[in-house]
């Protein structure tokens, strides 16, 4: 698993504060997402999670470290292949997902389609119904985002983010403010996108999930690690250290 | 006056009054020489009868400073978007296009109704009774330049600017504040769509070309509306004889400098009000105080670059 190049790499990383972006908020950050991996990574509120997924998917750079996408150090190529590197990694922001509220369920999936690919969205319809009749949203194509509520909102950025076929997928906090009886839809279909989903061309997906309730995703994750006091810890997922008795997890 | 400085000296007492402490005992150093300066401005004698006070040059360098810097700070954007503008001209265009078309829908055909009622009360403001007057000085003969000069060099442009300002620009920046309050800015750099590409060059090819769009029509309306009201005034004056001298008293370089006039507006305000909402990160609470500054600030730009445009006709 590990003789492959790194997905995602973080090497001696500090990740940037979001308040302020020359102040550290996780320090020291060591971290390789390989094919086939399933990351839970849990830490309290304000531990810096969202920051560490925003800096893993190329928004915002380390402050100090290394950052590389796919082998390649995001800093030092230029900015289009930066920009194309970036595309193959998909992230679900929590709380609803941050959809566009002028835009329907179809527009907001349809819109990266339309502008990467330069095409209409009646072009990119065949592909918008596809990700809508999987990920259970058919019915609401032409609804308005803010007309759902937040669980279906939080699988419209899902599909959102998987319009553009990335290779990893980071979930902030995915199942905040979810109904229950959304949570096993959610495990199976990541399952599914980590064993290579029909929806992705059988492509294996890396998933990474950022948390602080880590208990709904025990069986479903294979990789696990914690922030806390601004530090960053990799975690072995045996029985004896795992989750469930590990007390560095929060 | 006597009694107006008493009041405000009791008023300035009654804060003095309000910084004690409740031991009775006075404030602290700087609140009680705050306090104490709020005293000798409050009171209406001391004001009147001392030569400026240094605080008031303080506080409008401070004012024109962080004007200077806004200025600057706008200019960098301005300069950004219009590079994001060009080197992407062709990139997206089935999403890029529709948003052009939507913008100059809403900041153009959309504000027909209110020029319209402006070119009518315009035209019955300024050149019905204009028209009125010179008529009756025996005066005529510069009812074109004054028309050129008066409408379609400064009125027609500055007020279009105005009203797409009002309209237009107040509800971007508060579209674009809470759509960066509420993280959409962030999501569109998630999915690769550059912010600036997607929320601001429309904007800007939009609301340029509404300015220079609704400023011709204004124009063309307050001429038609002012000849009515002054046609019903009684005035004699033939509608040959009007359009006559209009047509005269223009140049060609009226044509290109009131155009060059509506682009510089239209980009002044979209890229005022963007910077504005987009620049940096913000709360929900702050939208209502960004939009008031953008506003602000897109004022005091046009009306500087108004002045510039004056020195142009002055040099003509």
């Amino acid at each position: 698993m590990t003789a492959t190049a790194a997905r995602i790499e973080l090497r001696g990383a500090d990740i940037a504060s979001a308040e302020n972006l020359e102040k550290a908020v996780v320090v020291d950050v060591d971290w390789a997402v390989h094919i086939g991996e399933f990351w839970v990574i849990s830490g309290s509120t304000w531990s810096g999670k969202s920051r560490l997924l925003e800096t893993a998917a190329g928004l915002t750079p380390p402050l100090r470290g290394t950052h590389l996408l796919f082998g390649q150090p995001l800093a030092k190529v230029p900015a289009d292949i930066a920009a194309a590197l970036r595309r193959r990694v998909g992230l679900v922001f929590p709380d609803g997902g941050r959809l566009f509220p002028r835009l329907t369920v179809a527009q907001n999936i349809g819109l990266p389609i339309c502008y990467h690919r330069e095409c209409t969205l009646d072009d990119a319809a065949p592909r918008v119904e596809q990700l809508l009749a999987e990920t259970g949203l058919a019915a609401y194509a032409n609804w308005p985002p803010m007309g759902l509520n937040r669980s279906y909102r939080q699988r419209i950025a899902l599909a959102r983010a998987l319009a553009m076929e990335p290779e990893v997928l980071l979930l902030d906090n995915p199942f905040s403010g979810l109904d229950v009886g959304h949570f096993a839809w959610w495990l199976e279909f990541l399952g599914a996108l980590l064993s290579g989903h029909p929806l992705l061309g059988g492509t294996q997906v890396s998933v990474v999930v950022a948390t602080d309730d880590v208990r709904p995703w025990r069986s479903a994750a294979n990789r696990f690690a914690t922030i806390k006091d601004s530090r960053w810890a990799v975690l072995d997922a045996t029985s004896e250290t795992g989750p469930t008795s590990n007390p560095r997890f929060s | 006056m006597g009694a107006v400085a008493a009041t405000l000296r009791l008023v300035g007492d009654a804060i003095l009054f309000a910084g004690t402490n409740s031991d009775g005992r006075r404030p602290s150093h700087p609140f009680k020489s705050m306090l104490e300066g709020v005293r000798k401005v409050v009171n209406l004698d001391t004001v009147l009868d001392s030569p400026l006070p240094r605080s008031y040059t303080k506080f409008v360098g401070r004012w024109l400073l962080h004007l200077v810097e806004t200025v600057r700070q706008v200019g960098a954007f301005a300069l950004i978007s219009l590079g994001v503008m060009v080197t992407r001209w062709n990139r997206a265009k089935t999403v890029i296009h529709p948003l052009i078309a939507n913008q100059i829908a809403w900041s153009g055909i959309g504000q027909l109704p209110i020029v319209t009622f402006l070119a009518c009360a315009l035209g019955f403001a300024v050149i019905g009774q204009t028209v009125a007057l010179l008529n009756r000085v025996g005066a005529q003969d510069l009812i074109g330049t004054v028309m050129v000069t008066v409408v379609v060099r400064e009125l027609g442009p500055i007020i279009t600017a105005g009203v797409v300002l009002l309209r237009v620009g107040t509800a971007t920046v508060i579209e674009l504040g809470t759509a960066r309050a509420s993280g959409e800015v962030e999501a569109l750099e998630a999915l690769g769509i550059d912010p600036v590409h997607y929320l601001v060059v429309p904007r800007m090819i939009g609301m340029a070309t509404a300015v220079v769009c609704l400023s011709a029509y204004l124009i063309v309306g307050t001429l038609f509306s002012g000849y009515m009201f002054a046609f019903l005034q009684d005035v004699p004056l033939v509608p040959g004889e009007y359009f006559k001298q209009v047509v005269l008293a223009l140049r060609w370089e009226d044509f290109v400098l009131l155009t060059l006039k509506g682009v510089m507006f239209g980009l002044i305000i979209a890229t005022v009000t963007c910077f504005h909402g987009l620049a940096r990160p913000i709360q929900l609470t702050e939208v209502s105080v960004v939009a008031t500054r953008a506003l602000l600030t897109s004022l005091i730009l046009c009306v500087l670059v108004d002045a510039a445009f004056l020195l142009v006709y002055l040099l003509m």
